[in-house]
């Protein structure tokens, strides 16, 4: 039984496209042109209860935008995911209280306080048992070492630091699902690894299924079983890290992002056979 | 429904403490911005007895009863700016950098926790001056200020400010359809000032559009022409009774409206 | 000059883009007028007779021409000063081949032109057609009227640039400015003119400059003034630039080598 079942799920936006030249000022308050956009496009996909599986993709391919409809963010334009046996986005409150998520590229925590206020905040929204809360704070400040800059100012800390805390943040009320968006974007190589490490720990002790997006090919060397690659809003591949090292490997190519970069270049000459995306 | 509201009003409580507690912080700079709000606010008072006086009165309404009217509408649109300015403030900001997102993951509804979360002591100097004008003005006008009067006057207070959250409500659900919507403050500005006055000075189809429209003559104008027991002439002359309905039904209307644009959130992408 | 139109094409740009801005800024801008209309009506009654020896008529030209002037006079350059002397930008700014106050001069006229220009005048025109009202205008009135308004706007700079300057010494305005644009609303006329002010306001508000930024060039405008008393109101609109002018010059100098010393 998967529990997370996405199927041929596609996210098409409207964009409005300014037309050029003082004379059509008029034209595009009243009626501009527009133009569908696909972000993603007929994307399926099974992840059963613990796995650790690894989107990789260019900005744009549709990472995200997967991630968001994951969470309920979004609607998809259409296709239907469950995550749980509810549906995210129309189920929101319930699916919330399922998932973490962490997005590398947007705080959570309140930038003037330390981070234990927002925590304290997360107990209050999340209705975390003190106990539990009590035990996860504790484990997590140990587990990645946050003991030195735990009453500082968010502020303040380094960003490796502060990545640490968000991803303590997103764990505190224990969800079964785990959504990492670029977390190690900007990272040194020890937070790198530290959170790497606390990840694999998480989905070891609690079987805690997780998801994790990211740029850097190494995190998802080092984390995930299974990867799926993204292009230009559709899965070119999904499958084992095994099989994709495999498959992919070819003479003087050994280097996981050098199979990646091959695999985007691919798909730039196979993209205009029919396929209904615009740039 | 209870649980829920048991629940939002400890967020509420929380966010509360927080937002006295960065008050307390700055508190010079609070206190100084306070002191030049109250400033802004005596002038136009001023100006408005000032103008008042200078005619007799303005469609049977002294110069004190006017300021009533002014002052009533200031307080209550001070609590509705407590709880709702914030959020009209900050989600076009949210909602262009993508940290609306934040709201959606929370296990949240997005209308109470916003409401929850936007607490802001700003308005203190607006509902200080506000009870410091009615006072004067009850004085003069000679009207006993016993507790039956304080009882009603909150209950009018209580429900104006649900029209004004309604109207706070319907700006911001905007900034779900247009990028900036700055300019739409403007809204708030305008009916608030045009609530100074009775509405007896517009002509009939002005009135009745104000009336049913954007209903806020039940902030101050229907009520206190009840309480003060004027006699000019407004078409819906028995309005007053009706005025908790017409601002329940008001508030209800804008948070469904909000509901509605809030469904058409697409975040900013990656 | 090309300075102007430089400016005047920027800030044509920018209003096309945020047109929704522009369109929602004038729908307001004729709401508020109707307001006014109506406001002076319920004032003046049933009746319609002359209070202090205005009509309703002249008052409610009065109230639009006022408003119309208040937007024409309306400068932010005490807050730009401020903001620019805090954050460093105005030393950037004096290395511009013209002097620092002729360009922080240009600059607020020309933006506020345009966005009077494109702003109020077609709420105002709605607003005379809604409403038929008449104006009696002639040549001589305008003539003085508009030479009033350009003194009203000199006048209106020279003191926000005055008291903008203090930022150099006292590094936080705020609660000056704030003093200002009270005084300014209180005195100037361009909600309550001073014609019905209580006699004490009235004397002190001779002493001040407010009421000859919006005041009297709209007293003018509405025929309240014969003129003799026009000439007598621009020649003490000479008096009020002179000696801020004056004013400015020396604060500024001060204030100029001040900065340059200590870099900003």
């Amino acid at each position: 039984m998967s529990l997370i079942e996405v199927s041929h799920v596609s996210k098409e936006y409207e964009v409005l496209v300014p037309r050029q030249g003082a004379r059509n000022v008029l034209k595009n308050i009243f009626c501009p042109d527009k133009k569908k956009v696909s972000a993603v496009s007929d994307v399926s996909f099974r992840i059963h209860a613990g796995e650790l599986v690894g989107f990789i993709g260019e900005n744009g391919a549709g990472k995200s935008t997967t991630i968001k409809m994951m969470s309920g963010i979004l609607f998809p334009t259409a296709g239907n995911i469950t995550v749980a046996d509810l549906c995210p986005y129309r189920k929101r409150e319930e699916n919330a209280r399922n998932i973490g998520v962490v997005f590398g590229q947007r705080s959570r925590l309140n930038w003037d306080l330390p981070m234990m206020d927002s925590f304290e905040l997360y107990k209050e929204i999340y209705q975390i048992d003190s106990n539990v809360f009590r035990k996860n704070v504790d484990r997590f400040v140990e587990m990645l070492r946050m003991q030195d800059f735990y009453h500082t100012p968010v502020r303040q800390l380094s960003l490796g630091q502060r990545m640490k805390a968000e991803v303590a943040l997103s764990l505190l009320h224990e969800p079964p699902m785990l959504y990492l968006d670029e977390p190690t974007i900007g990272l040194d190589v020890m937070a790198k690894q530290q959170i790497r490490e606390f990840i694999k720990e998480r989905n070891r002790l609690e079987g805690t299924t997780t998801i994790l997006t990211s740029h850097d090919m190494k995190d998802l060397d080092c984390v995930c079983q299974r990867i799926i690659v993204l292009a230009k809003g559709s899965i070119i591949f999904d499958g084992s890290m095994e099989r994709f090292k495999k498959e992919h490997t070819k003479e003087g190519v050994s280097d996981i992002e050098d199979m990646v970069r091959n695999i985007y270049e691919e798909n730039v000459f196979t993209e205009n056979s029919g396929c209904s995306k615009v740039e | 429904m209870m649980m829920g509201l048991c629940r939002y009003m400890g967020l509420t409580y929380f966010f509360t403490k927080k937002a006295v507690k960065g008050m307390l912080t700055y508190r010079w700079s609070f206190l100084i911005n306070c002191i030049s709000q109250a400033l802004d606010y005596s002038v136009t008072f001023l100006l408005m007895w000032i103008m008042i006086s200078a005619f007799e009165d303005m469609n049977g309404w002294n110069a004190y009863e006017v300021m009533l009217l002014y002052a009533f509408s200031l307080f209550a649109y001070g609590i509705a700016g407590t709880f709702f300015f914030n959020i009209m403030n900050l989600l076009p900001g949210q909602i262009l950098k993508g940290t609306f997102d934040d709201v959606l993951i929370k296990p949240v509804k997005v209308l109470p926790y916003l409401i929850s979360s936007s607490f802001i002591c700003n308005y203190i100097a607006h509902m200080t001056l506000s009870v410091i004008v009615m006072a004067v003005c009850f004085k003069a006008l000679q009207i006993q200020v016993t507790l039956c009067l304080l009882w009603r006057v909150a209950g009018i207070l209580l429900f104006g400010s649900l029209i004004y959250g309604g109207l706070f409500l319907i700006v911001s659900g905007s900034a779900f359809l247009v990028a900036k919507i700055d300019s739409l403050f403007q809204i708030m500005y305008f009916f608030r000032e045009v609530s100074y006055y009775p509405i007896s000075i517009f002509p009939r189809i002005i009135q009745v559009i104000v009336t049913t429209l954007v209903p806020y003559g039940f902030v101050n104008y229907y009520p206190l022409r009840e309480l003060l027991g004027k006699e000019d002439s407004v078409v819906f002359r028995q309005a007053a009774v009706l005025s908790p309905l017409a601002a329940v039904l008001f508030f209800t209307v804008s948070c469904l409206l909000f509901h509605q644009s809030s469904k058409c959130y697409k975040s900013s992408g990656s | 000059m090309r300075l102007c139109r430089k400016i005047l094409a920027i800030s044509f740009k920018e209003k096309s883009i945020f047109r929704f801005d522009y369109i929602v800024g004038t729908v307001f801008a004729f709401l508020y007028i109707v307001l006014k209309v109506y406001l002076w009506k319920g004032l003046y009654g049933a009746g319609g007779k002359a209070i202090g020896g205005i009509t309703l008529n002249s008052m409610i030209v009065y109230s639009i021409i006022a408003g119309f002037t208040e937007g024409i006079t309306k400068t932010t350059v005490m807050k730009d000063l401020n903001d620019s002397v805090l954050d460093g930008t105005i030393s950037a700014n004096m290395l511009l081949p013209i002097g620092l106050k002729r360009y922080m001069f240009i600059q607020s006229v020309t933006r506020n032109l345009f966005r009077t220009l494109y702003g109020m005048l077609p709420s105002v025109a709605s607003a005379m057609l809604v409403f038929g009202f008449h104006v009696n205008v002639n040549l001589v009135n305008l003539f003085l009227y508009l030479s009033s308004v350009c003194m009203g706007v000199i006048i209106n700079f020279l003191y926000n640039f005055l008291f903008g300057s203090s930022v150099i010494w006292l590094r936080n305005s705020f609660f000056l400015s704030n003093i200002n644009s009270v005084l300014l609303s209180l005195f100037s006329g361009a909600f309550v003119p001073v014609w019905f002010f209580p006699e004490g306001l009235k004397e002190l508000s001779r002493f001040l400059p407010f009421r000859y930024i919006v005041f009297e060039p709209a007293a003018i405008f509405v025929n309240a003034k014969s003129p003799q008393e026009a000439m007598a109101v621009l020649g003490m609109q000479l008096i009020w630039i002179g000696l801020l002018f004056g004013a400015v010059t020396l604060v500024w100098n001060r204030g100029r080598h001040k900065i340059m010393i200590q870099g900003g």
